[in-house]
């Protein structure tokens, strides 16, 4: 029995070109994305004006240079916890342990360091992030393992970290933190001219990056984005971050955790999409058997993420205490832990697996913080900003399951 | 050969139900194996413990003289499977699914931290749904965007880009429609051909007769036979799977098991037929149609050169008609009365009576002779442009044309009009009047007749007759009008092209006592109402 290669009707219909797209096909297309619903981060750039606008009206101190990067430390600690989270998330569970695993890094680190007999920082830095890496090793096996449900176990972690921390500050009540470079991760600001520097480097990288793969795809002849908007988006980056530099560097010049910021998000992002690892989370997360099938280590890929979740805890621990340039037994306690959940989930990222992305940590952290910095200038009690924070967050879910409703509507789910 | 596959008492209960009860059978290396069976046989229970989706109760696999242990990772064995319910990565596009798990790319250590080459994949899963005949608008769609169809081509494509031994194919034929069933059947025999293993497990019998080598037959878990597929029949696996002793005693119930998958096959077929005849129906209707549109422009075009033809040709009388009103005006108006003058001049100058009688009796004949002249030029004048037609109609220029003929022929002739002919629009007054002067002409020249007789009759109110007969000698036998241009008569031509033109009706027939009978036909407007529409 053999058939001839006759194509039918319904199948030319399909034949559909895959050739380059002019620029406007490429605009109508994300147009037509957008108003089906897929908004993309269209929201929280919306939202991060409006706040700017609320803000700067009420309190003239919110738009200038000095609070821009007062934000960017405050948000630091935050953002590289949310990176973590953002795996988490990806594979459809959750870790309730990050606050204080956050914790445990920060004291493990501080007591080493502590003189007399103390560790040289990278020594330090390095065995509290391996050791709070390891952390995440036993939860994830213990989930995976014994197949419970990550909600319980990290439950329980969060309750025993938090009573390690204590045990381990024990009397002492307050550590500070003597060593030079670890306070200097949040409180150094590169001089001005490595601030530019750096943004040149950056724009140039991704330039380069863009632009090779894009005549790549075309020499082979694979469907491409126009030229023209790749030149839009390199000098929009540009713009961008020539910008940023600026306005730091008429303050105190650039955080060095914005550099820290920024290396982890390119990293991460580069993992989670362009690594065979990034897309068997994906695949984890949409179809936890479909991974299976296709020969993924469903279990393997579990539990690194849960180890990355804790190691990332780890380092915003790491960020946080160098800010404050102590700990004591309140670290990793506070808001911290459902800030950090909130920022990833504000900036995107699906509570139920396989959708979001690392750059939603950012985002989703810079809605939290700024408004929590906007009511700090603004004196509001704590109170207040609870609830308001609430607010923000049941927005970004109302916003992003409405547009999820019109994407199913629309046949894009 | 040693076996690719062995399954020995393998078992698999749910609770106390029990899907699989010790079914042992080998694959062979590049064998195709047919699983039949009604569904809850057991066959998509054997197709997941293979994938791994479950674990047996009992029994053991050997696959390539290595046992198989459960949880079983099968891809790592090289075993695909294909399921009735594709198994994707929803939210990741149709290239990840199709490679999900075996990236293309560098470095070939770590497999997790490498770079893939996404053009490679690109190029690769396109060439691989090229061969399976699909085309997506674009790869990087999400696979939850998909038909269930190209879902489950997508599945396929996944396992064609592997490099499998053994391949578990459970009813995949479900989703697909007619065209890619028979694709799928001839992939299938291309695995085969490359040495694969297949074990293909279908409710369609048609589909395992086409290309399976061996036959299992489940029935509530248990094998109940295997018969090679050359050496048995649709009758024999149809009574065992649904578990009747002999064939001779399967039921028309139990044929229509049968019957209903190979109606809904060829059912199938039809439609896809149906489909093909459809469409070159459209193209040939579309020839047709052109074809019809050219004929019909070039008809249109003929029709336009016609009128066009008898435009020129109206145009043509009427010129020809102007110009002999005007001929016989200026013959009337000057060259009459010049000759009128001279000849009165002459009498004067006869009058006066100082001249010889020779010379007088000279000018009497030359105003003798000039009255004659005057008296011809009258005449034609009068066949030129009938003076009456004008100011007194048809009916009086018949009358006195016909009387100066009669004198000048010695042929009787008598006039027959109608009472109340009135005023016909010119054109065709004049045209009548030019039919009977031929017709007359013509009595002259050929007829050797003595009596003519014309009517002028309607017929009804739009409709006028005018015959035109004689008792002369006839046609000639074998008389063809339209042979008479060739012999330059061109008077019956006139006739018959005038009476063309006015849309009338032309006869010419020998009557009975002998002579002919001229009838024509015409149809014509009331005067004042469509006057100014025939312009002759």
């Amino acid at each position: 029995m053999s058939v001839k290669n006759s194509t039918t009707a319904s199948e030319s219909a399909l034949m559909a070109g895959q050739a380059a797209q002019s620029p406007s096909e490429y605009i109508q297309s994300y147009l037509k994305r957008v108003t089906s619903g897929d908004l993309g981060s269209l929201p929280i750039i919306l939202g991060l004006i409006l706040i700017a606008i609320i803000f700067q009206s009420q309190n003239e101190n919110f738009l200038t240079a000095r609070n821009f990067v007062n934000l960017i430390v405050q948000m630091a600690g935050v953002t590289t916890i949310a990176y973590g989270v953002v795996f988490v998330l990806l594979i459809g569970e959750i870790d309730l342990s990050i606050g204080y695993v956050s914790a445990v890094a920060a004291v493990t680190m501080t007591l080493l360091l502590r003189e007399p007999g103390g560790w040289p920082w990278y020594a330090a830095l390095g065995l509290a992030l391996v050791a709070v890496a390891l952390i995440g090793m036993v939860q994830g096996l213990i989930i995976t393992t014994f197949q419970l449900p990550s909600f319980v176990v990290t439950l329980a972690g969060l309750l025993a970290w938090n009573g390690v921390v204590l045990i381990m500050i024990g009397g002492a009540g307050t550590v500070i933190i003597q060593d030079s470079v670890i306070v200097g991760i949040a409180n150094y600001f590169l001089p001005a001219i490595w601030g530019w520097i750096l943004a040149l480097v950056f724009v140039a990288g991704y330039t380069l990056t863009r632009v090779r793969q894009v005549i790549a795809r075309r020499n082979q002849g694979l469907s491409t984005t126009p030229m023209l908007i790749v030149v839009l988006q390199i000098v929009g980056l540009a713009i961008l971050s020539l910008l940023a530099v600026y306005v730091c560097n008429h303050d105190r010049g650039v955080p060095f955790v914005g550099i820290i910021l920024l290396v982890f998000l390119v990293g991460f992002s580069f993992l989670a999409t362009k690594t065979p690892f990034g897309r068997y989370v994906y695949a984890v997360g949409g179809n936890k058997e479909a991974a299976r099938r296709a020969g993924i280590s469903v279990q393997r890929i579990q539990v690194i993420v849960f180890m990355i979740s804790s190691a990332m805890a780890g380092m915003g621990g790491i960020i946080l205490a160098s800010r404050l340039r102590s700990v004591d037994t309140a670290a990793g306690g506070g808001n911290l832990l459902l800030n950090a959940i909130a920022a990833a989930v504000i900036g995107g990222t699906s509570l139920f697996g396989g959708s979001g992305r690392v750059s939603s940590a950012v985002l989703g952290a810079l809605i939290i913080m700024s408004v929590e910095n906007g009511m700090g200038l603004l004196g509001l009690s704590s109170g207040v900003k609870f609830v308001i924070t609430g607010l923000v967050l049941l927005l970004a879910v109302l916003v992003d399951a409405i547009s999820r409703r019109s994407r199913t509507q629309s046949g894009l789910a | 050969m040693d076996p690719l596959l062995r399954v020995i008492n393998l078992s698999k209960r749910f609770g106390r139900l029990s899907v699989l009860e010790k079914v042992s059978f080998e694959v062979y290396p590049g064998e195709v194996v047919g699983l039949a069976g009604r569904s809850g046989a057991g066959k998509s229970v054997l197709a997941m413990l293979l994938a791994g989706l479950h674990t047996p109760n009992e029994g053991a696999v050997y696959f390539d003289e290595k046992r198989l242990h459960w949880p079983l990772q099968s891809r790592r064995f090289s075993i695909e499977v294909i399921h009735q319910e594709p198994i994707l990565a929803e939210n990741l596009d149709i290239i990840s699914n199709i490679f999900l798990g075996r990236e293309l790319g560098w470095p070939k250590l770590s497999h997790l931290l490498k770079i893939p080459n996404q053009s490679q994949m690109d190029v690769e899963a396109d060439r691989t749904l090229g061969e399976l005949g699909v085309h997506f608008p674009s790869l990087y769609e999400k696979v939850s965007n998909l038909s269930a169809e190209q879902r489950q081509l997508v599945a396929i494509a996944q396992v064609m880009t592997q490099s499998a031994r053994l391949i578990v194919v459970d009813e995949p034929t479900v989703l697909l429609s007619y065209t890619y069933q028979q694709r799928f059947l001839s992939l299938i025999q291309r695995w085969q051909n490359e040495g694969v293993s297949v074990i293909f497990s279908s409710k369609n019998l048609e589909h395992l007769f086409a290309v399976t080598d061996r036959i299992i037959t489940l029935r509530k878990g248990q094998i109940v036979a295997v018969h090679r597929t050359d050496e048995t029949s649709r009758e024999d696996i149809v009574a065992e799977m649904v578990g009747v002793a002999s064939p001779h005693q399967i039921t028309p119930a139990i044929w229509a098991l049968d019957n209903y998958y190979q109606a809904r096959q060829q059912a199938e077929k039809l439609r896809h037929q149906q489909a093909l005849l459809e469409r070159s129906l459209v193209e040939r209707d579309n020839l047709n149609q052109q074809l019809v549109d050219r004929l019909a422009e070039q008809v249109e075009a003929l029709d336009q050169a016609n009128l066009a033809l008898q435009a020129a040709q109206r145009r043509l009388l009427t010129e020809r008609e102007q110009e002999r009103k005007r001929l016989a005006r200026e013959l009337h108006d000057q060259v009459i009365q010049d000759l009128l003058s001279v000849n009165y001049q002459l009498e004067e100058i006869g009058s006066n009576g100082n001249e010889s009688p020779a010379l007088t009796a000279e000018l009497d004949d030359v105003r003798i002779s000039i009255r004659q002249m005057v008296g011809d030029l009258r005449r034609i004048c009068g066949n030129l442009r009938p003076p009456t037609i004008d100011s007194l109609g048809l009916g009086a220029a018949l009358q006195s044309y016909t009387h100066d003929w009669c004198e000048r022929n010695n042929i009787a002739v008598s006039l027959d009009l109608d009472a109340n002919l009135g005023r016909l629009p010119e054109a065709i007054e004049l045209s009548i009047f030019r039919i009977v002067q031929e017709g007359l002409n013509n009595i002259r020249k050929h007829a050797r007749a003595s009596a003519v007789e014309i009517r002028l009759k309607h017929t009804s109110p739009r409709t006028l007759l005018i015959s035109v007969a004689d008792n002369g000698q006839g046609l000639k036998a074998g008389f063809d009008l339209s042979a008479l241009a060739a012999e330059e008569h061109y008077g019956l031509l006139g006739i018959s092209e005038r009476v063309a033109l006015l849309g009338g009706r032309l006869r010419l027939q020998n009557q009975r006592g002998g002579g002919l009978l001229l009838q024509v036909e015409i149809p014509h407007p009331r005067v004042g109402v469509a006057v100014d529409t025939i312009n002759l």
